[in-house]
């Protein structure tokens, strides 16, 4: 049988959402279908982490369903190769990781909800990554906080085969945390427009997921991505979501909700945090606001 | 009025996430308030708390209990103020759920079906 030649392309950080799509656009057939692939990167010199979450993602699924994925390493600049194997992706491919973690915050997979890993891989992987100033309690709580909101919603609603994923990177520099939180499952856009909700457009859809109380649970529910959404507005981070053909995407108090021209199936979340020694990010309540 | 102490942590543990925690949390309250006039829910050492395990704690109170009755008979404590404005939220998302009209509820849970089935 053939190996499927397919180009992975350059990911930069803050880009529109067309470079996501160019991204996305070469996979898009081989997230379901059986044929081996190989992942040509000679076209690639940059992958943030949400390029990562994906190929992680993209690995994973084929691996839940029996389907080889493989990189051709000769196609990988050494700078390529070392984050990858910081990110710990490298061993999904058959490669040894790189010893030091520098600035990536490597990847977490799990396939059942275990809060307390959630809360590990915080205070050990990203907490304690080099460079990283120190977070205020109020921070570290509301990081936690938000990624264990993130990892429940996967297993509440997504019903995804390959469980839940998350991968990130820091910034020293800007003092920037970038973490990407993804499955596979159904994807948080079509499961709203099940409902009847945004039928014409699924960036719509992912908006309307986010309002307070909104929930395609039965019963009572809608807060956790509210509380997401509410603790980027505070530290004035940015909040970018890709659920099937949909695309969110909030700096600050800034939100934009669009059509993707590619397919994520499932969805993707990726936290942008600032982070700052001195101050306190919390969500408010009304007469706070007031 | 005396209220009985839960102490959350002793039950559920310190990382407060899974909504399967939160309803052991939810039935214990639920079968203490039954016997009994009030209750405190004490979250202290309970280092990560989420709005999921909230929901599921609170769900089958609001689901047999008005919400007077509820103000006048949980009592929570050894809340940050982080986790105390989570809890907030949470029990003001409650009581407008259970609030709403019968037919206001029915629409919601007709669109939350739909969207399961699918």
């Amino acid at each position: 049988m053939n190996w499927n030649r397919l180009g992975v392309v350059d990911l930069h950080l803050d880009r529109d959402v067309g470079g996501t799509a160019r991204f996305l656009n070469p996979l898009a057939p081989y997230w379901v279908e059986g044929s081996r692939v190989i992942l040509d990167l000679s076209g690639c010199t940059f992958l943030t982490a949400e390029g990562a979450a994906i190929l992680a993602a993209f690995v994973l699924q084929r691996q839940e369903r029996g389907y080889q994925t493989r990189i051709d390493w000769d196609t990988v600049t050494s700078d390529i190769r070392r984050q990858l194997g910081r990110w710990e992706l490298s061993r999904l491919f058959g490669a040894t990781n790189h010893p030091w973690k520098g600035n990536a915050i490597p990847l977490f997979h799990q396939k059942q909800l275990d809060g307390a890993a959630v809360e590990q891989y915080i205070c050990s992987v990203i907490r304690a990554g080099r460079n990283m100033p120190p977070m205020t309690p109020e921070l570290v709580k509301e990081t936690n906080q938000s990624l264990c909101e993130l990892f429940v919603n996967i297993f509440e609603h997504a019903s995804s085969p390959c469980g839940g994923i998350a991968i990130g990177q820091f910034y020293p520099k800007i003092k920037r945390v970038q973490i990407c939180v993804c499955d596979l499952g159904v994807g948080l856009a079509k499961k709203v427009q099940r409902s009847g909700i945004a039928l014409s457009c699924c960036g719509s859809a992912i908006q309307w997921a986010l309002e307070e109380g909104h929930s395609t649970k039965s019963g009572l529910g809608g807060l956790g991505l509210y509380v997401l959404r509410e603790f980027v507005k505070v530290n004035e981070g940015s909040l970018r979501i890709l659920a099937n053909t949909g695309y969110y995407s909030q700096t600050g108090a800034n939100e934009t909700a669009q059509s993707l021209q590619a397919c994520f199936p499932g969805t993707l979340i990726q936290i942008g945090f600032l982070v700052r020694s001195d101050e306190v990010y919390t969500i408010q309540r009304d007469e706070d606001r007031k | 009025m005396i209220m009985t102490p839960i102490h959350v942590v002793e039950l559920v543990g310190p990382v407060c996430v899974d909504p399967e925690d939160g309803l052991v949390l939810c039935q214990q309250t639920r079968t203490i308030l039954a016997q009994g006039p009030g209750i405190v829910l004490d979250f202290s050492g309970v280092r990560t708390l989420t709005s999921s395990f909230l929901n599921a704690a609170v769900a089958c109170l609001f689901d047999k209990y008005s919400v007077d009755f509820l103000t006048q008979s949980l009592r929570w404590t050894g809340l940050d103020s982080t986790d105390e404005k989570l809890v907030q939220l949470v029990l003001k998302n409650a009581a407008r759920f259970y609030q709403a009209t019968p037919d206001q509820q029915a629409a919601i849970m007709a669109a939350s079906s739909r969207a399961i089935e699918g």
